[in-house]
This record gives structure tokens, C-alpha cells and sequence, in this order.
């Protein structure tokens, strides 16, 4: 069980999102002269300059040499060391969600319970 | 019961201010960004004179899917930290096309970068997707 704040949450990454995750971290120091470290995993609200506000959970790194600043706060989910930089109020986004990617969506939360649920009402059309 | 309503709209009253702050400062940060001195101005006597160009961004440098195509995958960088009441702090990141306000605890460091795919999320690359407002 990992925690956000002190309080468990049931949290996983599926198998797509870690293989993105992995292209990610390949390319990142080419991309940006950052040496990547933990995975970090937080909500934001983006500003576009368009007008338009969205608000989603980001996926990225921090910094190889911020280690010793973060190291008290790494989780262990899905087999991958995680920082979860997310407030209280936040909490309840990523309780008992997964994160998934896809390439129409890039990186998204997915609730389990819910699919689970869809299924079992016959809602789901092939 | 009084005092703890008067504080609870004070607590709020704080958050507010304290996002509109973090809006100011990436719209600030995105002004700062735009102006470069040694971009090339048309000369005076012209009808836009002393207006930016070549290399400047234009009015469509706002569509999205155009700033998609030309920067691929670029890093917003850390731009401000802003303490929140209460502990806790907004990480606000810069890009070109876009600012984003990320909330975290106070025991934790910000992220020194977040990527493009963190803000564009694919979606709106779809015509048929709309924004959250």
C-alpha cells in the first residue's frame, strides 16, 4: 500500500503507462538537460493561451540531484519508485484509481470500480 | 462559532488570492518569455512600425495544434513557488502556448520541469475535444 499525505491509497500504473513512462525517461535528458529521477505524479491546472483551462494529473520527473530533497516522500507503486505531489484536497482523484496512457489521451486516471460496474450493468457494446 | 466562520472566509478569502496570484505570475512569467530585444522591429515610416517581426509569434501562435506541430515534445519550466495557507505551495510551470498551476504538500520540493504531453494530453490535437472551462 502506498500513501498520498499519510493516507493509503489503493493506487497503480498500468502496463501502457509504464512503457510510456520508460520512452519518457529515455528521451528526457536529451529533451530537456535534466538527468531524470523519480517518477513524480501530481494535479495541475493548465492556462492555455487560448482561454481555455483543463485540469488532469501530470506525469514527470524529478531531478537526479533533488534526490536527498525527495527521498523521504518515494513510494513503491506498481513496482516503480513514485512521488505522489498531490494536496489533501486532491486525494480523492487518485484513491483506488490507475493511471493509463494512451495516444489519443497521454497520461489519464481510470477508476476500476467504475469499469467494473459498467460491465456488470450491460452498458458496454461490442 | 462566529470567529470560526470569520475564519473560514479568511481561509478562502486567502486561497483565492493566492491562485490569482499564481495566475498573475505565469501570465507575467508568458509576457517575459514573448519579449525578446533583439527581435527585429518593422522600421518606422512603415504603417506597422515598431511592431515585432520575423521569428515573433503571430495571432495564430495561439492555435494549438500549429504550436504543437512546431515544438513537439519541449519541457515547461518552473517559473514559482507560492505558499499556500495552511503549508502546501503552487508549483507554477511556463510554456509557450500554456501556463499550469500544480498544488503540492510543503515537505516536498516542486518538479524543476514538466513535460508538453503533461499539458496537451493529446486531446487537443482531436477538433472535436472541448476544454474544461
Amino acid at each position: 500500500m502506498s500513501y498520498i499525505n499519510g493516507m493509503p491509497v489503493n493506487f497503480t500504473i498500468s502496463d501502457a503507462a509504464k512503457t510510456e513512462i520508460a520512452s519518457m525517461r529515455s528521451i528526457w535528458f536529451s529533451m530537456s538537460g535534466h538527468k531524470p529521477g523519480v517518477l513524480s505524479i501530481a494535479w495541475g491546472t493548465a492556462n492555455y493561451n487560448n482561454g481555455k483551462t483543463n485540469s488532469f494529473a501530470i506525469v514527470s520527473f524529478y531531478d537526479e540531484e533533488q534526490h536527498d530533497e525527495i527521498k523521504h516522500g518515494i513510494e513503491m507503486v506498481s513496482g516503480l519508485e513514485v512521488l505522489f505531489f498531490i494536496t489533501r484536497e486532491n486525494y480523492d482523484r487518485f484513491a483506488g484509481k490507475v493511471l493509463d496512457h494512451s495516444a489519443e489521451q497521454s497520461f489519464y486516471l481510470t477508476d476500476p470500480a467504475e469499469e467494473t460496474k459498467r460491465f456488470a450493468h450491460g452498458t458496454i457494446s461490442f | 462559532m462566529k470567529y470560526s466562520m470569520q475564519r473560514e472566509l479568511s481561509d478562502l478569502n486567502y486561497r483565492l488570492a493566492s491562485n490569482r496570484l499564481s495566475l498573475s505570475v505565469a501570465r507575467f512569467a508568458h509576457c517575459l518569455r514573448k519579449y525578446a530585444e533583439t527581435q527585429p522591429r518593422v522600421p518606422s515610416g512603415n504603417p506597422d512600425g515598431g511592431q515585432w517581426t520575423g521569428g515573433g509569434q503571430d495571432s495564430d501562435a495561439d492555435e494549438p495544434r500549429s504550436i504543437l506541430a512546431s515544438i513537439g515534445f519541449s519541457m515547461g519550466k518552473l517559473v514559482a513557488e507560492i505558499p499556500l495557507l495552511g503549508g502546501g505551495r503552487n508549483c507554477v510551470y511556463q510554456f509557450d502556448f500554456a501556463s499550469i498551476v500544480v498544488p503540492g504538500p510543503t515537505n516536498l520540493s516542486c518538479q524543476k520541469i514538466v513535460p508538453s504531453s503533461a499539458v496537451t494530453h493529446g486531446r487537443f490535437l482531436n477538433d472535436n475535444w472541448k476544454a474544461f472551462t
